[in-house]
């Protein structure tokens, strides 16, 4: 049996004895305690943002890349004026007709985006985006210098709705806002290119930016090509464990664009979103274009001064869209489901007495702060925004939805500067701002009363037309998950790890077959079973090392499918693997340290832990700089077990410990789990030899061919009968 | 006709590699063929509504002298001119400029209110107009 907490205070391992199970006084004295892993930075950040942030990064870059033409052109104008002679006016029509070609292409690239795959429409828009740029380069007259820049207005919309409705699809719900507002900087890493357009327009010649700036967009089009196309709607089906249904297909895969459109315009929070950006885009459109002016005329500051002002915009804005995702996706996270819209009404909403107080304040620094700040909840609600746009579209309707708010804030954000222009002449420019600015707070009160009630329930309807949609394709398997969905808690206060229906297979065998279990909190329980029925490979799932095919595994509620195992251990999940989990080319010291490192900045505590462990296996103090290959069996599981504890996991899975080991060595071994798991770790020990087993566990479970059933408490488990279990008899 | 998807790939990587290549070639030869006269910064100074501009023009050509003319523009921050282009002329000689000379010219601009040059008024353009061998 596991030893009591009594008896390991009589083992002079004096960190392990001042414990009350879970305690402080432990804590206070450097010792394995669980509670003192660090955790509170950790942030349960999916796989494929947390290891593969790649789908994110590049499509970041093509935004960056597909804007910073927007900006070039402006900075070149007295270049081209130079060279083709042309009067303002040409240079406007330039500039124009630009806008004019994107606005009106914006919608059909909204429907290519619902329709193709959206990988290749990215990397063909970027590479004739290229092509063009090197064409607008080679221009030798104003003619062809028009015509390649309407060319280029072709090829911008490609972008914005594909890339929207791919990153709904590549990450999860849940981090939706926050992969949105990474995405938004893209627009604003775009001005960042200008100087350096600029400086070589000024060296070189306006035709050498063009030319350079093709080379980045050729490269993001070849490492586009090689993105793999997510399954349309694949992370809202995850999340609601539908993605192992046959992949259904949608009535708006077929439904002609006027009805597509129709459908997008008939969502209430869509609706709701599209009044307010418009109102917002006004507001900021005057902002961009008449706010350098404002600085001059109220505040004196020269024109190049104010054009740095200005940059606050940007900077104000960056910093905006990156907090509201956080926080939007950390709101949702906490139970409030309506956190996106809350947040993007909160900060529409705060705009408007933050640039009255900007547009009315004499003070100049006073009112360069109060702008900055307004420039963040001005541009803090895109992102948001997008996510949950995200949220109450249909995913074959995203990219139509994204291209119809992006065509209603361009038209708006357009029309803005003439507005506070005539604003201004029958006023002054401070009153036009002063008349404008509650267009923001409207906006953001827009939200929060009519987006607020709807949000959850459009976002409700996209589920159920999802199930819906999977039921018509497959009912029985439909059926089956919502079933299982309903029989388990998502968090379970009783049970630390519940397990729920996982399928794994190695290729074409299968392993685990809908395995389910819950591990209770605390204690040390076993699972035992014979040799290869999943044993070793439900641990491995549970520490991340492979991927369930299906099914949930929920630690402390959270569904960990998908968190990456580095992650794992930050929560307080440690494997000691079987066999000589060492690395034998490593010194001792080396191999403990790395099972330190969700605390390594943290030297001190790295110390305590170190002093601890040298204490629970004294005989490894003389072999710090020994190579762990070099030592004996039972040294190196102590090396392991070692490493094991340096993380100070809350919950410890324990791989065939006594594997290859003398009964002395395992017995000291087993102490030190007992000794742990008295402390407040939960253990999970899986063993072949059921009498190890049951020395130390408190809980027994059974494992065959794939499926766990709880035999209860050590006490109630016969070893004799268990052997006979094990080997396929039925118990007498 | 339509692609299949291997051609479609073959395709997209031909236009792709091109693109770099040809790209590349031409940032690079834009970069080496600079014109032989080239303008230094520009510069300003005011007197009421008047500003004197004045800008250096050097030839880096080895053997061949040009005769320019230079044009100075006054823009606003979004690159529109304040007003009419003007012709700069030197501050001495004829306008010749011989191989590795430089010659200093200077416009006049009094065609920009008060309200342009402080609200307005981004920066001073100067361009070589016209470059011919003298």
């Amino acid at each position: 049996m596991r030893p009591a907490i009594d008896q390991a205070n009589d083992t002079g391992a004096a960190t392990l004895r001042v414990s009350d199970g879970y305690g402080h006084d432990v804590a206070a004295h450097g010792s394995l305690s669980p509670s003192r892993t660090p955790r509170e930075d950790f942030q349960v950040t999916r796989r494929l943002v947390g290891s593969t942030r790649w789908p994110l990064i590049l499509l970041t870059a093509v935004y960056a890349i597909n804007v910073s033409d927007q900006y070039l052109l402006p900075t070149i104008f007295p270049l081209l004026k130079q060279e083709f002679g042309l009067s303002d006016t040409s240079l406007g029509v330039l500039s124009s007709s630009y806008l004019a070609v994107v606005t009106i292409l914006t919608v059909p690239f909204g429907t290519l985006a619902d329709r193709y795959t959206r990988t290749r429409i990215i990397a063909w828009g970027t590479a004739a985006w290229g092509v063009t740029m090197i064409w607008t380069g080679m221009a030798r007259g104003y003619i062809s210098l028009l015509a390649s820049r309407m060319a280029l207005g072709a090829w911008d919309p490609c972008d914005n709705p594909t890339s929207q409705s791919l990153l709904a699809d590549y990450y999860p719900v849940g981090q939706r806002s926050k992969v949105m507002s990474v995405y938004q900087t893209g627009q604003l890493i775009g001005v960042l290119f200008v100087p350096i357009a600029a400086a070589m327009a000024t060296q070189w010649g306006w035709r050498s930016a063009f030319y350079f700036f093709s080379l980045p967009a050729f490269v993001v089009a070849l490492l586009a090509w090689r993105l793999s196309e997510p399954v349309r709607g694949e992370q809202d089906r995850r999340e609601q464990n539908l993605d192992g249904a046959v992949q259904p297909p949608s009535a708006y895969d077929t439904m002609g664009a006027r009805d597509a459109y129709k459908a997008v315009l008939r969502t209430p929070t869509f609706t709701v979103a599209l009044v307010s950006s418009a109102l917002g885009s006004v507001f900021f459109g005057s902002i961009g274009a008449w706010a350098p002016t404002f600085f001059v005329r109220y505040h004196d500051l020269s024109v190049s001064q104010a054009a740095t002002a200005l940059t606050l915009l940007a900077v104000g804005g960056l910093t905006g869209a990156l907090l509201s995702g956080v926080i939007a996706d950390r709101l949702t996270y906490s139970g409030h489901p309506s956190a996106r819209i809350m947040v993007a009404g909160v900060a529409r909403l705060l705009t408007f007495p933050l640039f009255y107080l900007t547009f009315t304040t004499g003070n100049t620094p006073v009112m360069l702060v109060l702008f900055s700040l307004a420039a963040l909840t001005l541009i803090a609600p895109q992102a948001v925004l997008n996510a949950a746009r995200a949220d109450v579209l249909h995913p074959s309707l995203r990219g139509r939805g994204t291209a119809l708010d992006a065509v209603v804030q361009s038209v708006f954000a357009a029309g803005a500067p003439l507005l506070l222009g005539i604003l201004a002449d029958a006023t002054t420019l401070r009153t036009g701002f002063l008349i404008l600015a509650p267009l923001a707070g409207i906006a953001g009160a827009i939200l929060l009363v009519a987006g607020l009630p709807t949000y959850v329930r459009d976002e409700r309807r996209v589920r159920e037309l999802l199930v819906e949609e999977a039921r018509a394709a497959d009912p029985d398997a439909v059926d089956a998950i919502l079933v299982r969905d309903r029989a388990v808690p998502v968090a379970d206060p009783d049970h630390l790890l519940v397990i729920d229906g996982i399928d794994f297979s190695y290729g074409a065998i299968q392993v685990l077959f809908g395995t389910s279990c819950a591990i209770p909190r605390g204690g040390c329980h076993a699972l035992v079973g014979r040799n290869g029925v999943g044993k070793s490979t439900l641990l491995n799932a549970v520490a991340g090392l492979v991927d369930p095919e299906r099914g949930r595994i929920l630690y402390e509620g959270i569904d960990l499918v998908g968190v990456p195992p580095e992650q794992r251990v930050r929560l307080g999940i440690t494997l000691m693997a079987g066999g000589r989990s060492t690395f034998p080319s490593l010194s001792v010291h080396d191999n403990l340290w790395i099972g330190s490192f969700p605390f390594c900045n943290d030297h001190k505590l790295l110390g305590e832990r170190l002093g601890a462990v040298l204490e629970v296996f004294p005989q490894l103090s003389s072999r710090l700089h020994q190579t762990a290959g070099t030592l004996s069996g039972g040294e190196q599981q102590m090396v392991a077990l070692g490493r094991a504890l340096m993380a100070g996991p809350q919950l410890l899975l324990v791989d065939e410990l006594s594997l290859g080991l003398a009964p002395v060595v395992t017995r000291d071994l087993l102490e030190v789990v007992g000794r742990l798991s008295g402390l407040g770790t939960t253990v999970v020990i899986v063993e072949q030899s059921v009498p190890v087993a049951l020395e130390v566990a408190d809980t027994v479970f059974f494992m065959d061919r794939g499926e766990v059933s709880s035999l209860g408490p050590v006490a109630d488990v016969r070893e004799d009968a268990l052997v006979e279990r094990m080997m396929g008899r039925s118990p007498s | 006709m339509r692609l299949d998807g291997r051609h479609r790939a073959r395709l997209f990587h031909v236009v792709v590699g091109v693109g770099l290549v040809v790209g590349a070639s031409a940032t690079v030869a834009e970069i080496v063929n600079r014109p032989p006269v080239r303008l230094d910064d520009v510069r300003d100074a005011r007197e009421g509504t008047v500003s004197r501009v004045q800008v250096l023009a050097k030839n880096y050509s080895e053997e061949t002298t040009y005769c320019v003319e230079i044009r100075i523009s006054a823009l606003d921050g979004e690159g529109l001119d304040l007003q009419d282009e003007v012709v700069a002329e030197p501050r001495q000689g004829d306008g010749r400029i011989r191989p590795g000379q430089s010659v200093n010219f200077v416009a006049e601009l009094d065609g920009i209110s008060e309200q342009e040059l402080r609200e307005e008024l981004d920066e001073f353009v100067a361009h070589v107009a016209s470059r011919e061998t003298c």
